[in-house]
């Protein structure tokens, strides 16, 4: 339950995510075990997956699960990347190949149902993943799998985001056990590490909410934050740096961990450049996390490390919990206090989500410069 | 009812002779009938000749080349594993009647009771009811 009074709908959406595991898990396990029938699973040769915005971080936190787990090969596009420059240079002499897996929530974003119909033109499998069957891209894909996340406050994009993730790390699975990757216990082992999940994220909130206020506190003036990550932890950067656009409007930007220091590591304002660093203590990035620590200390960032479990001590400036999530899953774990940082610094700056849809903004209403574009 | 519980390999085959036996001592029934049986629909139960390991591998290598692991089974609610071992149990049988005599088991020389995983690895189990005086 949330610890103070300074509730929000942002903040809300976030403390509502552990029963939103719980109870949708197994709703949405059904509605993705068949999508794709037993002879295209095994036809597929790639797996493309796509968005635009959360939809896209979504795809890219997903994709080392089909990778790791389905032993395919896949990659997340965004969605312009998809259909502009993907989709019509793809090798089609394959069935039902690539499996595309498109995600966009509300079903009407432009660019993804252009690259479905793209995908479509050279003989893709491709799969909507929305809450709107009856949308655009509900109507342009092969297959659709309703993710139903039941109403709530409006705020930027966190349960949804959890939904996306859900049903992405499904399809894995079931691609995973179809293939014979894994067994069928096992593969029921993985669905029930997704359910189990709800406890570790519920855990890590409570375990980070009040320092996460503090720090939104401290950092309520910084011009920009930068989040840091490598492979899936690079999604859950991605993630933290669209909640602050989008709840607080501050600057924000993600870098691989590797490709910071060689580049923004030159940002001139360090001093007011606050930065977050994901790194599990599973990560293959961990070794280098450590590193970039200390270069982050020699250029007096202000900077918060998440991490976890007793080898987090390696960090000396560190958030860590206690629960244990597999490295391809753990974008489950670190993006619920990401965006409970970004309700916070929103609620301490007093900044409208989405800048109100108003001024200089009001072209954005209602998602229209994302729907309102020339399908090509 | 004896229920014995096993770890079974990928279409693995596992001897469980003495684990029957000893529910049939269990029992203490002198003259009777022992039913072994599976709950399982991916698994089979079926008595062959022991002695030779490679015969056990001849009837597996037979029951595969019969009902090949396929990708277009009907059944696609599991994998292609478990829909061609449901085929496979059917074929082999879930269950077996054996005859108790003298308190034991009456079975020939080179006969073993076998538990076919047409599967796996999984955990299992098998159970016996054994019926008489």
């Amino acid at each position: 339950m949330p610890s103070s009074d300074s509730s929000n709908p942002m903040r809300d959406q976030v403390f509502s995510l552990p029963t939103l595991i719980r109870e949708q898990i197994w709703t949405l396990e059904g509605r993705t075990r068949k999508i794709v029938t037993t002879p295209e699973m095994f036809a597929v040769r790639d797996v493309v997956l796509t968005g635009s915005g959360d939809s896209y971080i979504g795809a890219m936190a997903a994709e080392a699960a089909f990778v790791e787990l389905a032993g395919v090969r896949a990659q997340a596009l965004s969605a312009m990347q998809a259909s502009r420059y993907h989709a019509r240079r793809f090798d089609w002499q394959y069935p039902s190949n690539p499996l595309v897996l498109a995600v966009s929530n509300s079903g009407e974003v432009a660019r993804v149902v252009e690259a479905v119909q793209h995908y479509n033109d050279c003989g893709a499998l491709t799969v909507a993943i929305t809450g709107n069957p009856g949308s655009r891209l509900g109507h342009a894909a092969s297959r659709v799998v309703e993710v139903t996340i039941p109403p709530f406050a409006s705020a930027p994009g966190v349960r949804s985001y959890y939904g996306s993730l859900l049903t992405l790390y499904l399809l894995a699975i079931r691609m995973a056990e179809v293939r014979g990757q894994v067994t069928a216990d096992e593969a029921m082992d993985l669905r029930r590490e997704l359910e189990t999940a709800a406890d570790a994220v519920d855990a890590v909130i409570a375990q980070m909410d009040q320092p996460l206020q503090r720090l939104a506190q401290e950092w309520a003036s910084l011009p920009a934050v930068e989040l840091l990550g490598s492979g899936p932890d690079r999604a859950t950067a991605a993630y933290g740096a669209a909640k602050l656009l989008e709840a607080v409007g501050v600057h924000a930007a993600h870098q691989d961990v590797e490709e910071w220091v060689h580049q923004e590591y030159f940002v001139a304002d360090a001093a007011r450049t606050g930065t977050i660093l994901i790194c599990p203590v599973d990560s293959p990035a961990f070794s280098r996390a450590v590193e970039v620590e200390g270069y982050l200390r020699t250029l007096q960032r202000p900077y918060l490390v998440l991490s976890g479990g007793p080898a987090a001590a390696a960090f000396g400036q560190v958030l860590a919990h206690t629960q244990t999530i597999r490295p391809v899953f753990a974008p489950l774990l670190y993006s619920a206090p990401l965006a409970l940082f970004a309700a916070y610094l929103s609620a301490e700056t007093g900044a409208a989500y989405g800048r109100g849809a108003s001024g200089p903004w009001a072209d954005c209403h209602d998602g229209a410069t994302t729907r309102n574009s020339l399908i090509l | 009812m004896f229920t014995e519980r096993l770890k079974t390999e990928r279409n693995g085959v596992v001897d469980i002779t003495e684990g029957v036996r000893r529910a049939v001592a269990s029992s203490q029934v002198q003259e009777g009938i022992a039913v072994v049986m599976v709950p399982h629909t991916t698994a089979a139960l079926t008595i062959i000749s022991f002695p030779d390991p490679l015969g056990l591998e001849d009837v597996n290598d037979e029951i595969s080349r019969l009902i090949p692991t396929r990708i277009d089974f009907k059944h696609q609610h599991d994998t292609p594993q478990d829909a061609a071992g449901h085929v496979k149990s059917v074929l082999v049988g879930a269950s077996l009647s054996l005859i108790v005599s003298d308190g034991d088991l009456v079975l020939g020389h080179s006969q073993a009771i076998y538990f076919f995983e047409f599967d796996g690895p999984r955990q299992r189990q098998y159970n016996v009811q054994v019926i008489g005086q």
